[in-house]
């Protein structure tokens, strides 16, 4: 059974292109069935909370859903969803950082709830309030990097960039984080 | 004295591949905490495509209700969007026109352009990003010369005494350099001298030199010969020669009764003197003067694992609370100071508890200024191997300030040593082939497998 997290780049867009004809809904229920819990973590990782993510993703499948007319190739959904995610999760952390700049962290690093805490032990969520203390580019960067293993040239695509600004920012990343981390890179 | 060539391993790269390990896991971690399950967001097709969600939009969750959210915009953009914009340019030429300049004007007039900030020019620190980090931070400024939390790069190598297979029954030890980062042997010394066995080692000042001790493998002689050494740029012992003080009378016999003051300038050690009624004391000698000075104990309180200050004025050790009286023998070990200005005599008469714990104190050292004491207590009395939790007291009083770290997995007796910054403690079980480091700032624990089991280590 192909689930949320183990559908390979090929079973979706055989899915997709098989849904080609078919109406919008079903498209977006194929890709929400397929990809909504992954979008979901990678959005926590980069908003700090499942409520802001599950919102930011719905947004993107809700984008898709209106614009899934002029969608060329249905193969590129996925990116599109991703973009979107990306997007939706830098449009949350302005809105924070407008409204609440001088009372809460832009961004809460989604390493104080219940479950994440029952799960990743100190280490880890030491690691992520290190992540979270990144500026947004580069946390950007680092997830898809390392939680959804993108290429460089993918990650490129999703940020609008080049491949040796993806390379440097996660270069810089990494550095900073071994700082933070109390190491030397 | 043999020292093996050194291991051509990067060490950027291997923390590197570390970061990136550490990286992978901690993504995974928390992503794992957003399970099908509990997501709240309802499928499309029960809300696209299935007419009766329309009329019963309560049923499910309505704020995620697709039905809504695809009408939303609607209202967003015909009419919110263009509310909120026009209500936004009238509060921009609101503010430009009337607000900016009144305040413009009393600031002139009253504070002369310091109104915002707060005593000594210094502009009011905004609310804390990380509370909770804030406040472990403030209670660890304690810990540190000024309040000033160290941020330091972790020591690159480490120096352990290992035990060597026995010959005609005379224990050996060697002493090893260890790399830090992979755990891996980059130098060693050999014996010091016929007859003689490394016994505790102690890091001297922040300048990656060390001091080692060496009693006789042997025979009747109860002596103490203290050796210094550093180590180069790529962990090599260069300068290798007998540290220049007054004969120690006893005999060094546990391996963390050695400890050096961060300023590098005291040495204090616990030694028997090998005397039938089982007498030990505890010494501090003074570098730069050569000045010893004594407090004798009585079996069994046996003072072990020392520490001192970064100056060098206050010591630690775990001992026995009988205090020497031979009474009580059976209680579990507490945690101790005593100021090394005290008068010499009987280490009861000036020494001050600073805490005990139920199942015992395995470890503890202070902080560079003495005013926190971390103490490594048995996190299930019952089960004392299989895990440790290392807290932080207050020194003066002995008011737990809270758990900087739970290490597992170690067996009885760990013991643990810092480096001369304060920042970094290095835990050495003494009999698995592991040891691991622990950042008080980060709080962060690194465990780091070792082809040699040090018995005694410092960094």
């Amino acid at each position: 059974m192909v689930t949320a997290d183990n559908a390979g780049a090929g079973d979706l867009r055989a899915a997709t292109r098989a849904r080609m004809t078919v109406n919008a809904g079903e498209l977006v229920g194929d890709l929400f069935e397929y990809h909504a819990v992954r979008l979901i973590r990678m959005a926590v990782l980069l908003v700090g909370d499942q409520s802001s993510a599950e919102d930011v993703v719905q947004d993107a499948f809700l984008g898709l859903y209106r614009g899934a007319a002029r969608l060329r190739d249905p193969a590129n959904a996925v990116a599109y969803l991703r973009a979107s995610v990306l997007n939706g999760c830098r449009s949350v952390l302005r809105s924070r950082k407008r409204a609440w700049s001088s009372l809460i962290p832009t961004h809460d690093p989604p390493a104080w709830s219940a479950e994440s805490a029952a799960m990743a032990g100190e280490d880890r969520r030491e690691v992520l309030r290190a992540v979270a203390r990144l500026p947004r580019r580069q946390r950007e960067v680092l997830v898809l990097r390392y939680y959804l293993s993108l290429s460089d040239r993918e990650i490129a695509a999703d940020l609008g960039v080049t491949r040796g600004t993806v390379a440097s920012t996660a270069s810089r990343a990494l550095a900073a984080l071994g700082r933070e981390l109390g190491e030397q890179p | 004295m043999s020292m093996p060539d050194e291991v051509p391993v990067s060490i950027a790269d291997q923390r590197l591949r570390e970061t990136e390990q550490l990286l992978r896991e901690a993504f995974a971690a928390a992503a794992q905490s957003v399970t099908p399950t509990v997501i709240r967001v309802p499928r499309p097709a029960d809300r696209l495509e299935r007419s009766w969600s329309r009329w019963l939009p309560w049923v499910r969750n309505r704020r995620r209700s697709w039905d809504r959210r695809l009408r939303l915009p609607r209202l967003y953009e015909q009419v919110l969007i263009p509310l909120a914009a026009a209500a936004a340019i009238t509060v921009i030429a609101t503010a430009m026109t009337v607000v900016v300049p009144k305040a413009f004007s009393a600031a002139r007039g009253s504070h002369g352009g310091l109104a915002q900030m707060g005593p000594g020019g210094v502009r009011p620190a905004k609310y804390p990003a990380r509370p909770a980090a804030v406040a472990y931070a403030s209670d660890l400024a304690a810990a540190y010369p000024g309040g000033h939390v160290p941020h330091a790069a972790s020591p690159r190598f480490f120096v352990g005494i290992r035990q060597l297979p026995a010959t005609s029954e005379i224990l050996t030890t060697g002493l090893a350099v260890y790399s830090a980062a992979t755990g891996r042997v980059v130098a060693s010394v050999a014996q010091p001298g016929r007859g003689r066995y490394y016994q505790a080692v102690a890091a001297l000042g922040s300048d990656q030199s060390f001091v080692v001790a060496a009693t006789p493998a042997r025979g009747p002689d109860c002596h103490t010969w203290f050796y210094r050494f550093s180590l180069g740029p790529q962990g090599r012992p260069t300068g290798w020669a007998p540290l220049a003080v007054p004969e120690v009378t006893g005999e060094i016999r546990y391996n963390n009764a050695l400890a050096a003051s961060g300023d590098g300038n005291v040495l204090a050690y616990s030694a028997s003197t090998c005397t039938q009624n089982s007498s030990s004391q505890v010494g501090v000698i003074h570098l730069d003067t050569r000045k010893v000075r004594t407090w004798s104990t009585l079996w069994p309180a046996v003072p072990r694992n020392l520490s001192l200050s970064a100056n060098g004025t206050l010591l630690s050790f775990v001992g026995n609370p009988s205090s020497g009286t031979k009474k009580n023998s059976q209680v579990e070990d507490a945690v101790w100071t005593l100021r090394t200005n005290a008068a010499p005599g009987p280490v009861a008469s000036h020494y001050r508890k600073v805490l005990h714990a139920p199942g015992g104190v395995q470890s503890a050292l202070l902080s560079p200024t003495g005013a926190i004491t971390f103490a490594m207590t048995a996190s299930n009395p019952r089960r004392p191997t299989v895990s440790e939790n290392v807290n932080a007291y207050n020194t003066a009083t002995g008011r737990p300030l809270g758990l900087v770290q739970a290490v597992r997995y170690l067996t009885d007796g760990p013991g643990f040593t810092t480096d001369a910054s304060g920042q970094y403690i290095l835990v050495y079980p003494g009999s698995t082939p592991l040891i691991q480091e622990l950042n008080l700032t980060t709080r962060r624990l690194m465990t780091v497998s070792v082809p040699a089991v040090p018995i005694a280590a410092a960094w």
